[in-house]
């Protein structure tokens, strides 16, 4: 292929033939003959093959060298073509994958490097270079601007700017002045620049393109032409984006005050077109260029004060996330601690549910055998009174002994005494003997000598008291017979405490009186003084005082809240004593929800609730006393809990040593129904 | 002539009387009283001491109205009168563990009967602790040897015999 006169070459250095040969194939397709491309695949041909290129008075505006070659680097070559005055004016551009700039360093400080074309490249973007990389060199060989006025059309770059003659030339007052354009500035400190330098190469990069890395030593900066360049900096917590509308027509500012290594990555957003200058080149421009220490002046002044209002924009933004990161976390953990809470109540109720369903089928079971057992010992009972006969001494202890009301072991003991004593007077000196025909029911001495007594004399037949000797060998039967009769008593309490249990259990797993039908009309406060009658026995002692404010009639189930304040009024005198003060009171109220409402307080004076106990005092626990089992604490107030909850009302409890103060809030009319 | 005692403390009138039941085949040589509570319990040691009488075992539920069955084992331990002499024996359902290694600790536990208890056990308990107690408080060994171990009273009544 013969090019037209003088020939314009263009070389390519590729070691990869696949490669090598699109790149060219893409090139003649897009030059069309205007140009000759000639290609070399190692960088020990490249120097020979550019020679050749000029050496019969052709031009060699371009080429385009892989930047690692098999034999050597893109940018070595480069250097080396720059450095060879025929091929100086050569545009070299490196061919590379690679976003990073940093091993053509060397290369692009000498400005032997003029631009970098990424592969893949498009066509677009190869036609794109290309025209640039000619542009420069037109205003020289018009023959460039004659032959490939398309491509430089479409590589026209930053426009050159009509109004950069506005500025004036004492460009010192324009330093301060708003009035003029900042980008009028830029464009005036280039022109500057390119006239101080000799119109210094233009490096043109891709999206991706690194053209400082973060540590790296800078030598010099970059002044952009065009595009956008991102400036970001890693930390532990990744890459973080710091400037990227702000970043400003000068990067490497840092180089500038003396610091070496860069503190920011600059990569380039878009397509970036810059000038690379080492700090020398500046120097010089600077001695040659006396307009331009004040226009650099201005713009470094113009893209500092961008990037220090963005330093500030980020500082509040920093101090606004922290804000809300701090009232996020304080959320957080106020939701964390509920859920513990909620999970801790879950759990506890879990196994409350879990005791009472084992509740349900213990009592459910213990029933039958102890009913069983009840009805035996009755039916013993009977059948041992039929044997015995109706009359018989022994049938006597039998019944004695099982129907004796109980009685404390010290009044027993008290009585065995004076038996002893009695007995002693009247010559029996045993007091072992005493006390077995006290627990033979034999418990004076008239009764002991009506039964076991001697007979003398033949008509009036009188009996006396026998010897000791003779009432022990007596009395064997008889104490059998008061000791059957109190294993039988025995049978029936035991059995009795089984039941009532059961009963207990059964109630509270109900929920109390869960058959009986809501009413309306029920007055709370003669709710209080009924209970306050039932339990008439247990509460002789105690002061009950008053406090009953008018208040409406509630909607419930009276025989169930009879049991509420029956449990109350046993629970206060259980703890405070028989002596205790009651305060009763009823009021007007509304609930959580605000719907109208009657408060009932029971308030005693007792010791009041160990603390940590106040929350379970509601859960079901049984108690013993004496033998008898209480549900004063424990079910009594599990079973209210039930009760009162079944009306939609809530119980509390609230205790100071001395005061301790149920309140059960009761809705006038039970929020199921409320509706109706 | 002072007697030996033994005390069933236990507040269910039923369970005290099935103790008291259980005792019987001792009652011919071994006086039972009962106390329903720790206070009455002490009233009946009080009486026992005063009246010169051994009080040999106590047989005390942990679960009183009151104080518990240990709070009174441990006072009693305490008591100059009953040192050395008084075996003491829990009988219970309901003591935890703690309550058990403190009754062991503090008040020289002898033994510890569950509930419910085998009646057979119970005797050979008070057989074993009422006989420690007749040779510890130097009774005449003879009047026991029916009810409690009587191969143990012989030797110490011959021991006895011989050393005089």
């Amino acid at each position: 292929m013969t090019a037209p006169h003088p020939p314009v070459r263009i070389l390519v250095v590729e070691g990869d033939g696949e490669v090598r040969r699109r790149l060219v194939a893409d090139l003649e397709a897009l030059l069309d003959e205007r140009a000759e491309v000639r290609a070399v695949a190692t960088a020990a041909e490249a120097l020979a093959a550019a020679h050749r290129a000029v050496g019969d008075g052709g031009l060699l505006p371009l080429a385009l060298i892989e930047r690692t070659l098999p034999d050597g680097s893109g940018g070595a070559v480069a250097t080396q073509l720059h450095e060879d005055p025929a091929l100086a004016p050569t545009r070299k551009v490196l061919l590379t994958s690679e976003p990073s700039l940093k091993d053509v360093g060397s290369a692009l400080s000498h400005g032997a490097v003029h631009g970098m074309l990424h592969r893949p490249w498009t066509r677009t973007g190869l036609r794109e270079h290309v025209g640039a990389h000619l542009r420069p060199l037109a205003a020289q060989h018009p023959v460039l601007a004659e032959r490939f006025g398309d491509l430089l059309e479409a590589a026209a770059g930053p426009p050159r700017p009509a109004d950069v003659e506005a500025v004036p030339d004492d460009v010192a007052s324009v330093l301060l002045d708003p009035t003029i354009d900042d980008a009028a500035i830029e464009r005036l400190m280039v022109e500057v620049l390119d006239a101080a330098l000799g119109e210094p190469p233009r490096l043109r990069v891709a999206p991706g393109a690194v053209l400082i890395e973060e540590g790296d030593d800078v030598g010099g900066i970059y002044v952009v032409l065009d595009g956008e360049v991102a400036l970001s900096r890693h930390d532990e917590g990744g890459r973080h984006l710091l400037h990227s509308a702000s970043t400003g027509p000068i990067l490497g500012l840092l180089s500038l005050t003396g610091h070496k290594r860069a503190f920011l990555r600059c990569e380039a957003v878009t397509d970036v077109l810059v000038i690379p200058l080492t700090v020398e080149q500046l120097s010089r421009a600077l001695a040659a260029e006396p307009r331009l220490g004040a226009l650099l002046t201005r713009v470094l002044l113009t893209s500092l004060a961008r990037r220090l209002r963005r330093a500030d924009e980020l500082q509040v933004e920093v101090d606004r996330l922290n804000r809300d990161l701090a009232a996020e976390r304080d959320e957080l953990s106020a939701a964390l601690r509920s859920l513990a809470e909620a999970e801790a109540q879950l759990v506890h109720q879990a196994r409350l549910a879990t005791l009472g369903e084992l509740a349900a089928g213990v009592a459910h079971e213990l029933n039958n055998p102890a009913a069983a057992l009840q009805r035996a010992s009755e039916h013993l009972a009977e059948d041992v009174r039929t044997i015995l006969g109706p009359t018989s001494p022994v049938a006597r202890a039998f019944d004695a002994a099982r129907t004796e009301p109980p009685m404390s072991t010290a009044d027993a003991r008290a009585g065995r005494q004076r038996l002893a004593d009695e007995l002693a007077a009247a010559g029996v000196e045993d007091r072992r003997l005493a006390g077995r025909l006290w627990a033979a029911g034999l418990r004076d001495l008239e009764t002991i000598t009506a039964t076991l007594g001697t007979v003398r004399g033949r008509v009036r037949r009188r009996r006396q008291l026998p010897s000791a000797a003779e009432l022990a060998e007596r009395l064997g039967p008889i104490e059998a017979g008061a000791r059957a009769g109190t294993a039988v008593r025995g049978i029936q309490l035991a059995t009795e405490r089984v039941l009532a249990l059961v009963g207990g259990l059964r109630a509270y797993l109900r929920g109390g009186e869960a058959d009986e039908p809501f009413v309306d009309g029920v007055d709370l406060a003669q709710g209080l003084d009924d209970a306050v009658r039932l339990l008439g026995h247990r509460l002789r002692r105690a002061t009950i005082e008053r406090r009953y404010a008018p208040a409406p009639a509630i909607t419930g189930q009276p025989g169930a809240l009879q049991q509420v304040w029956t449990n109350l009024l046993a629970n206060a005198v259980e703890a405070g004593g028989d002596e205790v003060t009651i305060e009763l009171a009823v009021a007007p109220a509304t609930t959580p929800e605000g719907a109208p409402a009657v408060r009932v307080t029971v308030t005693d004076d007792g010791p009041g609730i160990p603390e940590g106990l106040a929350e379970r005092i509601f859960e079901p626990r049984f108690t013993t006393k004496h033998g008898q089992v209480t549900f004063g604490v424990g079910l009594g107030l599990s079973i209210s809990r039930r009760i009162v909850e079944a009306h939609g009302g809530t119980i509390s409890v609230e205790s100071t040593a001395g005061r301790t103060v149920f309140t059960v809030v009761l809705p006038v009319t039970h929020p199921a129904e409320a509706g109706r | 002539m002072s007697e030996l005692v033994v005390l069933v403390v236990e507040d269910e009138p039923e369970v005290r009387d099935a103790l008291v039941r259980d005792l019987q085949p001792l009652a011919a040589s071994v006086r039972i009283e009962v106390a329903d509570d720790a206070e009455d319990a002490e009233a009946v040691v009080r009486e026992v001491a005063e009246a010169g009488d051994v009080l040999g075992l106590v047989l005390a539920d942990h679960r009183l109205p009151g104080r518990t069955g240990v709070d009174l084992l441990v006072d009693l331990a305490e008591d100059p009168d009953h040192v050395g002499v008084t075996r003491k024996v829990l009988v219970t359902g309901q003591a935890d563990h703690a309550d058990t290694i403190r009754a062991v600790n503090e008040a020289g536990l002898d033994h510890y009967i569950a509930k419910p208890w085998d009646a057979e056990e119970l005797r050979a308990v008070a057989r074993a602790a009422l006989t420690d107690a007749v040779l510890d408080a130097g009774l005449d060994p003879l009047p026991f040897v029916a009810d409690l171990d009587g191969p143990r009273l012989l030797e110490a009544y011959r021991r006895r015999a011989s050393d005089r």
